[in-house]
This record gives structure tokens, sequence and C-alpha cells, in this order.
């Protein structure tokens, strides 16, 4: 037949395939009709021609042949095939698991936790990593960062001049270039209307630019608005929705922030963010006009973040080579300002590695963990089904018997396969919504853009993928087994302990090895991973976390614009808070320890090269350029935060603006500017703008290094000023600040009343960001922590998984064995020499699923690599630990089968069978 | 009833298609036409009609639907389909080209 006009007669197939499906009992009723009334005009024709009644009928019966015949045949004709077979096998495997309802359930459950945890993953790693970024043609947007590698791979930004100077085209690949520095502000209130802390940004023209999204309303930052005397201001659509009522009309309009006018110039679209935001957090509501003025820009603070978008056919490298040639001449403009330090080196970042280039090995290294889990659950399931292939080989046979070939069964143990493989899956899918909500509480600040992850449709493909994936492989092995066997032996006689039972014995062993090895593997990896958080928790911050209260206030530009106003603000505060019960120091610092850092910039020393007043041709001097980290703090701080003063003193409330300039260093800093020698009295300067070194400072007292931002970075060059000289880089006295309060008990119960004490001193200063000095130790190991939690769950499932397999095959081999054991034991055979029999049995499965697990993770921990800190990848301590975990965990697996084993009669055990 | 002459598979597909071209109907008549039409030198094989018919529906050649026969007793008549149709006219011109080079053959003396 030809397949002419395929198309046009599947109006007609298909509702004849649907019927064959479903409505099969029907159709059956309309084809005996049809024949019988065949046989009926037969029958009359027959009596027409003059036979009896009877003769007609039997006649009829007889031209036309075999009527159930010719039915099956009709019935052959209806082509479902596949499907109708399908899914007779599914109702059959359903019935037969409704019979099995223990070990269904177990399969059942040991595949739920192995796709569920593959589901989880890949629900992170889809959300995280594979969905695009919103921004338009994402992939052309890069970051070019400086870093000084030595000093902990800080992310340093751009310099004000340096963004000038990009932005106005000397790096043609760059074809657009921003910077934006996140920082919140105040937004007035209003009749009935609280002042409102928000999160904000500054923001520099080219930013909308070079991530493509323009606003829905009115403009995006111009460059006039940077220089202009006014600061001009685009609203999130949040911010607009919320306190503007959606208004069209704000375009034009100038509202108060931070106590200064801000001439409203457009509004964002929903949803947006800028880069750094994508990671996580609350999103800015406010992006304000970067105020930079050509003349005066700042040449030695590298604070603003970049954004920049690359030209059509231009490549990251090209970049690269201009932007370091743009840097190199402004280098030779202003040395002073440079950075220089011998590993200064600066990376055009794409913005998707920018993001999550951190995470990326955690994830990859989970999905391996997750896929590890997988192949244990499925070769514990596939065990399980061995187990069971003694009983089916009967009912195999007989189904072969009746005319089922070798295709045909190997199809309906796949599909029971399949179904219990389902059922997994749809348990697993319920276990890794509980999970991924676990992760999205705990997960925040250790994995970017977890507000991405849940399960969509890809997610829900993935893990029906799974599912056929793990039918297969779980079900091939039993299905080849029992189909593959001489199906007539088990009809005539009982098949224990024929040469089939041995097959199955070894192929057991084979799975039990494999699981040990991937589950030893899984637990190194965990291991490592917790020496390396035990590690970090070593680390000393530099300050005594414990009993500690951190909060952020901030001040209205508008009342407190001088210095004197806020110098006198906090000291009024501060006593209130020391005079509360319960307090024991406080203090104020411009930004607390593990929060990031507050300002930096370059120094000089005095003593060293003159520094070049941005005149070029000027060589830089060996320590003009140098970098540090500087911090505003208040009398009191350093007792407050538990700084461990090495040499001199700390800043006290005689260093006032009237007192000689003074400000207090780190050891790091003392040992890189004057190494071998005594740093007190030693005098140095901040670079404050360009051609603008601010006066000199003496060192008064040395402190031991604190850390920045995370616990693993190497120290850095810090100091602290007295917020009362008010050498703030901006020139602008410092009107946000933190209060670091020391408590006698727990610091929570004093938030209260540190709240009212700074509403007492001034009710329009808003309060935020509280949190304990515990909590800043806790965030700053996040990410490590987070690692090692799901980790370790996965590791301690897999050693669970693994147990019961090791268990499964033992008791097993009990029951097949029993005999066996019995006639040893008739024979003499004390207890010690059975349990040798088992325990020596279990061991090898051990030991050599250990050999294959430890080798293999010697060659793969390597990946592991960059989450590790203080720990080598092969640490022969975690390895060997390991080892003795598994072996312990198998000891205790034989614990029941070598009950049951001492406990066979050798009697019972001869005379069975 | 004399011998049947054996049919070819798809020549009975081609009987049947020709016979409802004309008119739709059930099986037992089908197999009277065709005898009827071919002198009685034609006896279906009535075990291999019914598989043929529901072969060739499954197909979507015909279709089915259930009416009243000619004696007031309910019965499956069948029809062409559009598609059916088309083949049916292919299938004659294969068949009759077919047939024409049988007899190239078996003409003596070429």
């Amino acid at each position: 037949m030809t397949r002419r006009g395929a198309g046009g007669r599947w109006a007609y197939k298909l509702p004849l395939r649907l019927r064959s499906l479903w409505g099969k009992q029907r159709l059956d009723a309309e084809l005996a009709a049809e024949i019988e009334f065949h046989l009926e005009r037969q029958t009359e024709e027959n009596a027409a021609r003059g036979m009896a009644p009877r003769e007609a009928r039997q006649a009829a019966l007889r031209a036309l042949g075999g009527v159930e015949q010719i039915k099956e045949e009709c019935r052959a004709m209806r082509r479902v095939g596949y499907l109708e077979n399908l899914l007779q096998d599914l109702r059959y495997g359903i019935r037969s698991f409704g019979r099995n309802r223990g070990l269904t359930a177990v399969a059942v459950l040991t595949l739920a936790l192995g796709i569920g945890a593959n589901t989880a993953i890949f629900s992170v790693i889809h959300g995280v990593l594979l969905l695009p970024l919103p921004y338009p043609r994402p992939d052309r947007i890069v970051s070019p960062w400086q870093a000084t590698p030595s000093s902990g791979d800080t992310r340093l930004g751009l310099s004000e001049a340096q963004l000038v100077r990009l932005r106005a085209g000397a790096a043609p690949s760059l074809a657009e270039v921003g910077g934006y520095l996140l920082q919140g502000a105040t937004l007035a209130g209003g009749p009935g209307v609280e002042p409102e802390r928000i999160a904000a940004a500054w923001v520099s023209a080219g930013v909308c630019e070079a991530l493509a999204t323009a606003p829905a309303l009115g403009r995006c930052v111009r460059a006039s608005d940077e220089s202009g005397g006014e600061i001009a201001a685009v609203l999130a659509d949040g911010l607009w929705r919320r306190r503007f009522g959606g208004d069209p009309g704000i375009v034009g309009r100038t509202v108060q922030i931070d106590g200064r006018p801000t001439l409203v110039v457009g509004v964002m679209p929903g949803g947006f963010a800028l880069p750094e935001e994508l990671a996580g957090g609350e999103p800015a509501q406010l992006y304000r006009s970067l105020p930079i003025t050509a003349g005066k820009l700042n040449w030695g603070s590298y604070y603003l973040r970049p954004v920049a978008r690359l030209r059509d056919g231009a490549s990251p490298a090209r970049a690269l080579a201009e932007v370091l040639a743009v840097f190199a001449a402004l280098r030779r403009e202003n040395p002073g300002a440079a950075i220089d330090a011998p590993d200064y080196a600066v990376r055009v970042v794409p913005l998707r590695d920018d993001l999550v280039g951190d995470v990326r090995a955690a994830l990859w290294v989970l999905l391996g963990a997750v896929a590890a889990v997988l192949l244990i659950a499925c070769a514990n399931v596939a065990s399980l089904l061995l187990a069971r292939a003694a009983e089916r080989q009967r009912e195999m046979a007989v189904r072969a018997a009746l005319g089922a070939g070798a295709g045909r069964l190997v199809r309906q143990l796949l599909a029971e396969s399949l179904l219990i493989a389902l059922a997994g899956g749809a348990v697993g899918v319920g276990l890794a919504a509980a999970g991924l909500s676990v992760i999205a509480r705990g997960g925040a600040g250790a994995v970017p853009r977890l507000g991405q992850v849940g399960l969509s449709l890809p997610v829900l493909f993935f893990t029906l993928a799974v599912c056929v994936f793990a039918a297969v492989l779980f079900g091939l092995v039993p299905a080849a087994q029992i189909a593959g066997l001489d199906l007539h032996r088990p009809l005539r006689e009982d098949g224990r302990g024929t040469s089939a039972g041995r097959g199955r014995h070894r192929l057991q062993s084979i799975l039990v090895v494999t699981e040990v090895a991937m589950a030893s593997m899984l637990v190194i990896g965990a291991g490592l991973l917790l020496r390396s958080f035990a590690q970090l928790s070593r680390v000393d911050p530099g300050f005594a976390p414990h009993h500690l209260l951190a909060v952020q206030v901030n001040l209205p530009r508008r009342r407190y614009g001088e210095n004197q106003r806020t110098t006198a603000f906090y000291r009024q505060l501060l006593e209130r808070l020391r005079s509360l019960p319960g307090v024991q120091a406080a203090g104020a610092p411009s930004a607390p320890p593990l929060g990031g850092p507050s300002g930096d910039t370059r120094f000089q020393i005095e003593g060293g090269t003159p520094a070049g007043g941005g005149t070029a041709g000027r060589p830089a001097g060996g320590d003009a350029g140098r970098h540090v980290y500087t911090w505003l703090v208040t009398p009191g701080y350093f007792q407050a935060v538990g700084l461990t003063l090495v040499r001199g003193r700390p800043l006290l409330d005689a260093d006032g603006p009237a007192s000689p300039l003074v400000l207090v260093v780190n050891e790091t800093l003392a040992r890189a500017a004057w190494p071998g020698r005594d740093p007190l009295g030693k005098r140095l300067r901040l670079d404050l703008g360009p051609a603008k070194m601010g006066p000199w400072i003496a060192v008064a007292g040395v402190v031991r290094p604190v850390t920045i931002r995370g616990l693993d970075e190497a120290p850095q060059p810090e100091a602290f000023l007295p917020e009362a000289q008010g050498m703030a880089e901006d020139g602008f006295p410092a009107t946000s600040m933190n209060l670091i309060v020391r408590t006698a008990g727990e610091p929570l119960a004093l938030a209260a009343a540190v709240r009212r004490a700074v509403s007492a001193a001034d009710p329009a200063v808003p309060v935020s960001h509280l949190r304990t000095g515990d909590e800043l130790v806790a965030h700053a190991a996040a990410r490590s922590r987070f690692n090692l939690a799901l980790l370790a769950l996965f590791a301690a499932v897999a050693l669970a998984m693994a147990a019961a397999g090791i268990y499964a095959i033992l008791a097993n081999a009990v029951r097949l064995r029993s005999r066996e054991i019995g006639i040893r034991k008739a024979l003499g055979a004390g207890s010690r020499e059975v349990l040798r029999l088992l325990v020596g049995q279990a061991m090898r499965l051990t030991l050599a699923g250990l050999a294959l697990g430890l080798a293999a993770a010697a060659g793969l921990t390597r990946f592991q690599q960059s989450l590790l800190f203080g720990v080598r990848p092969t640490d022969p301590l975690t390895f060997a630990g390991v080892a003795l975990l598994l072996c312990a965990v198998a000891l205790a697996a034989c614990g029941i089968p070598a009950r049951r084993a001492l406990a066979v009669d050798p009697v019972e055990a001869l005379r069975s069978e | 009833m004399t011998k049947p002459t054996d049919l070819v598979q798809g020549t009975l597909d081609l009987l049947i298609l020709r016979t409802l071209a004309l008119a739709p109907m059930h099986g037992w008549g089908i197999a009277q036409r065709i005898r009827q039409a071919s002198n009685e030198v034609l006896q279906v094989q009535q075990g291999a009609l019914y598989p043929a018919l529901h072969r060739l529906e499954q197909q979507g050649w015909i279709q089915a639907e259930w009416g009243e026969s000619d004696n007031r007793r309910r019965a499956k008549f069948y029809s062409l389909t559009p598609p059916g149709r088309r083949y049916l006219e292919a299938e004659r011109a294969n068949w009759a080209r077919l047939s024409a080079a049988i007899d190239l053959v078996l003409e003596p003396g070429r």
C-alpha cells in the first residue's frame, strides 16, 4: 500500500485510533454484530435455496471460516500496537506493585531522594547559570575591573578620572561606559509620611546606555546632570507607584532627597536592576546623577562599579588591551594617583562571569554530587528488582509459553520500571519544592539570583528526562536478566541456587561496589568542605563579634552640613548609649567590620617622593600611590568593636578639629610603609583628589588587621581617621555612620533601647540595618556554609543508601547460603567463623568500593579547589577519615544479617530443601 | 459453491474500493456485488473480506457508518473517503499498466 495522501487520511484515522484505545468494548460489540449480520444474510440465502434452517446456519458458518479467527484478524488491523501494549503493561505493572507494597514503597522513596535532589540542584543551576540576564544582548555587557590579587582579589572599580576618559571614547571597543555606586538615601517625609531610608544608587551618564535599557518615562541621567548644580534622579517603578501614586506628572518635579532638592527626570521600567543588584538583596529605588565635575575629578579613589557595552565586533580581549593603554596613559599623567602594587592587574569581565563566576564551581560540584546520589539510588533499586527476579521468572515463563517474545517481556519490565521512576519523580518533585524553599531562605547571600530559582517548566522537563533515564538505568539489568534466561527451566523446577542465582549475586556485588565507590567520593568532597569551614571559623576576624550590636544611622545633610554638627551629634548620641544599662562601650565607624570597605584611596608617606600634581613626565615614586582602605571613626570605637591595639593609643576625644591630625593604622600598612621601624609619629597624607593631597597626618597607634569583607581574604592596609577631624574624601561630613555597641548580655535585648536613644537625640534620623556581631561573621561565611550544608546532606544520603545496599546484599547472601551456613555449623564451626564469612564478604565489597572511590576522588577533587580554604584537595587526613567511616558503616550494616546468620539452626537448614 | 479463484490481497482491496465507489454498502452486499459484476467468476473468500475491510478503514481509505439495511436490520455501511477516491483512481491506472504488461509477456511471438 502506498503512502500517498497520508496527510488527508489522518482525519479519518485519528478518531479510529482514539476509539481503539478507549472504546475497545464497543468496537468488539460492533464487530460481533457485523459478522452476525453477514451470517444471517448468508443463512437466509441458504434457506432460500432450500436448506433446513439449522443446516443453512451451519453452511453459512462453514463458508465464513473460523469466526473467532476472523474477529482476531480484524482486531489486529487496529493499528495501536505499541501504545496499547504500553498501557496494558502499565496497568499490569500497577496491579503487580499493589501486591508488593513494601518493595514498591522502598523503591519509590529511594528514587524520590535521588530524583528530587537532582531536580532541586538543576533548578538552582537553571535559575542562576542558565537563565538569560534581564538586559538586551547581555553577552555584550562587560566590566573593566582592576585588582591587586595579593591583597585578596578585591575588585577595584573605576576612579572618576578613569570613567570620564573611557566614556570619552579612549577605548573604542567599549561603545558605552558608565559607573555607579550603591548608596542608600533618605527620602524626605511629607504630611503624615515619615522620612524613609531607601536603597539608592549614584549613576553616571552612560549606565542606561551600557545596559541598553531606556526609562519608561522621561529620560536617564545625562552628562550635563553630573556637573550641573542640581542633582537629577530617575525613580524606580516600585518607588514611583508606592510614594508618588504612579503619577506621570512626577517628571520635572523636585523632591527632597538627603535634604537636597533633586529633580526627577524619569522613571525606569518595572523589574530593572543594576548588575550588582542582580545578585540579590533590595534593589535601588532611586538613581541619582553622580556629581562629578570635569575640572575636579577624583583620581585616587576607585569606587565606581563599572559597566560597559562592547561595540559590535569587538572582543573582551581587544577591549582589555585598549583599557590597559588608557589606564597607563592616566598613570603617566598623574603618577601619584595610580595603584602601584606589584601584581596590579586589569580584567575585562563579561557580566555573567561577574555575577555567577564565584558560584559556578560550587554549583557544578553539587550537580556532580546529586548525579552520584541518583546513580546510587538506581543501583539500590536495581538490586531490589534483582532480588525479586526469582519470583518473576515463573511469571515470565508463563507469558513466554503463551507466545510473548523476549522483546515483549523486556518492554513489560521496562514499563514497570518507568512506572516506579515516575512515581519516584512525583514524590521527588515534592521533596525538591520543600528543599528549594529551605535553600531560598538559607542561601540568600550565598547564591546570586536566587529569585529566579523555582520549579519552572524546563526544570520539570528535566525531571521527566531524569525519570526516564533512571528507569532505563535500573530497569535494564533486571529485565535483561529475567528475560534472557532459559525461561522453561523455572516451570519445571524451583529456581533457587541455580547458576542464575549466582549470576544475580555477582551483579548485585558489582552494584554494591559501585555504590560504595560513589558514596566515598561524595563523603570525601563533603569532608574537605567541612575542614575548610573549620579552618575558616578559626580565622581571627580582628575584632570580638560576640555581644556586639551594629546599626546604621543617616543624618539629613541639610541640617548636618558641617563637621561640628555631626561630631557633636555623635558625641552626644554615644554618651547616651554608654549610659544605657548593659552597654559596656560604644563607638561609631563609617562601616562595621565585615561590612565591606568604607573608603579607599592612595596615600604617601613622609620622606617618600613628592606626589606629582597631575603633570605628565614626573616619574612615579616607589611609595607614591600606595593603596589604603579608610574608615572614619569616633572615639570609643576601638573598645566597642574589640580591636587589638599593638602600639600607641586609640583615637580619643582630644583628637578634635583643633588638635594635630592623627590616625591609627593597622600592622599591614605599618609593615609595608615603614618596614622594620617604629611607625608611631611617622606621617602620611591621603590623596583627596587630583592635585589635592591632604595634609600630613601622624600615626598615633597601630592595630591588628580587621577583616573587611570575607574571612578568607588576605590582610589589607587599613587606616582609621577621627571623624571629628573631617578627613572624609568627598569633603562632606560623615552623615552615614554605623553605631557599634558592646553589650554585657544578649545584644538584641538592647535593640529597642538603642533605637530610642537615637530617636531621642534626633527624631528625624532613621535607624536601619540592625545586626549583631555574630550575624556579621555568619554572613561573611554564608557561602561556605551553604556549600557545606548541601554537600554534607547529599553525602549523608549517599552514605545511607550505600549502607542500605550493603545490608541488602548481605541479607540476600545469608538467605541464599543459609544451607551452607547450617552445614558449617553442623560440622563444628563456631560463631566466629560464621561471622568471619559474613563480615569478610562485606569488607571485601567495601574495600573494593573504597579503592575505586578514593582513586577517583584523588583525581576529581581538584575541581573543588576554588571552594577550599586552608585544605589541600588530596588532604590525607580527610581521605583516611572517610575510609575509616565507610568501613565502620559497612560493619554496622552487617549487624542484622549477622544476627540472622548466627541464628541459623543447622538442623533446620539441613532438613529444608 | 464453486471453488473461488484466489485473489491477491491488493486486488481484493481494489475491487472493494471500486464497488464502494458506486454506492455505500455493507460487507455482505460488497461480496454479492463483486460476484454479480464479475459474472459469478470472482467469489470473494469471505474470511478475507472483513479483515480487508477493517484494514482499509484503519488506513483511512474508507469510512463506516451504522445504518439500516434493506431488510430493516442494522448493518455497518462502508463508503469511500475523498483520499480513497483518489487512491482508487491511481490504483486503477496501475492495474491497467500492470495487466497490459503481463499481456505483452504472455503474447507469443514478439
